[in-house]
């Protein structure tokens, strides 16, 4: 799981589901959660939490974007690179570090090896919050 | 109903603190105290037998006062119905297996019983230094049931035992509970051991209970957002690519889950897990 630091900028509610705009390392990040906010004491403007994902629920692309749905663009660099037959690891850094897991078939394809400027992808309800202890 | 309220000046790791003790069991309920070593535990067990006399309070078991300073009760060691198990098996080693249980038993007519219980028919007539720890456990459980005490005490029984033992001995254990339904508290540190057994926790830290509830309760990790979360058992770890793959038991079902290496690095077989995903995730169908 990936666990990178935010902070909260602010917050909306639509029944159960909450939008949460942060920011991470410089990076806007959108996560959409279905939680209670009265919950959730962490989640306040301002505040310092985690935000977490699944590895292999980030998407790296090369090159310009064209136009996509997706919120959550991280400008990053390949620090290494683990190959297997079917599946590569990628430890990235956009000012911290994160990893990805995508298929070797697709990792090839575009080329990437350790120094391979990307963008990591992630959907916006692939985001989880968590306190910062 | 176990009902305690009392205060014990301890010493621990950080220096001497004055335990105030409150802690109620329902008749037949499963109790664990769980925390490090020198939070207090133990002596909570010995102020429940007699062993150890508290400061200031009440202890009632059942009713029936075995202790209380502002009346001056104080029912001696022997006069307090309690069953204890340690992790040194503490059996007489010139007594049979049959000859230790019958020794401690109110009911003789009740020692076969609790022999088969236990699964000790076939080797009831050796002695102790014949017998393997799990084996010696097993006497010792029998033996603190044979004299049909009003509370259990289980002090870190089976700490000494090899992990495959120990999950056979949990389960045997729990089957008895269920079956002679003996109020129990057992003292553990073994997060895993108290999920599987007890219904009710005590966590303590320094002397002090810090949280009290279901075992789901006390450790499910709450610092995390979502509707989606479980806690599962490991069962296996195996190297898939550059993944791994979980095998994990939640609730009754098996199920599978892919994990990095740095997830999967500090996970072990046994071990208790939360699972979680996002609640748009998973997809359901009608069955």
């Amino acid at each position: 799981m990936n666990q990178l630091e935010a902070k909260v900028l602010h917050y909306r509610t639509s029944g159960q589901i909450i939008l949460c705009e942060l920011e991470s390392f410089g990076a806007q990040v959108t996560a959409v959660i279905l939680d209670s906010p009265g919950e959730l004491e962490y989640l306040k403007e301002g505040n310092a939490l985690n935000i977490l994902f699944k590895e292999t629920e980030v998407i790296i692309a090369t090159g310009e974007i064209g136009q996509l749905s997706l919120n959550n663009r991280f400008r990053a660099k390949i620090t290494a690179m683990e190959k297997g037959d079917i599946f590569t690891s990628l430890a990235i850094d956009f000012g911290t570090g994160m990893t990805s897991v995508i298929t070797t078939k697709s990792a090839e394809r575009l080329g990437l090896a350790v120094g391979t400027e990307v963008t990591a992808l992630v959907k916006a309800n692939e985001i989880a919050i968590g306190r910062r202890d | 109903m176990i009902e305690i309220d009392v205060v014990k000046r301890i010493k621990t790791a950080s220096g001497e603190v004055d335990m105030h003790v409150k802690v109620d069991i329902e008749k037949g309920g499963f109790c664990s105290l769980f925390g490090k070593s020198g939070a207090g535990k133990t002596t909570i067990m010995r102020l429940l037998a007699g062993l150890t006399e508290p400061d200031d309070g009440v202890i009632r078991i059942d009713g029936k006062t075995w202790y209380d300073k502002k009346n001056k009760i104080n029912v001696p060691v022997n006069k307090r119905k309690c069953g204890f198990v340690f992790q040194d098996y503490a059996l007489f080693p010139n007594m049979t297996v049959r000859r230790n249980i019958e020794y401690a038993s109110v009911n003789k007519s009740n020692v076969d019983m609790l022999i088969d219980m236990v699964g000790m028919h076939e080797l009831k007539d050796r002695k102790p230094a014949n017998l393997s720890g799990g084996q010696r456990q097993r006497v010792a459980l029998a033996r603190a049931l044979a004299a049909e005490p009003a509370i259990l005490l289980l002090d870190e029984p089976f700490a000494a035992l090899d992990a495959d033992m120990r999950d056979t001995l949990q389960n045997e254990l729990k089957i008895i509970h269920n079956k002679l339904g003996v109020t129990t508290i057992l003292v553990s540190h073994d997060k895993g051991e108290v999920f599987k057994l007890a219904n009710k926790v005590y966590a303590m830290d320094d002397g002090v209970i810090t949280k009290i509830g279901t075992p789901e309760e006390v450790f499910t990790d709450s610092t995390i957002s979502g509707k989606f979360k479980f806690t599962g058992r490991v069962l296996k770890v195996e190297r898939a690519d550059c993944l791994y793959v979980l095998t994990l038991s939640i609730g009754t079902e098996v199920g599978h889950v892919v994990a990095t290496h740095s997830e999967a690095r500090d996970i072990s077989i046994g071990d208790r897990v939360l699972v979680y995903t996002k609640a748009f995730n998973p997809s359901v169908k009608k069955i």
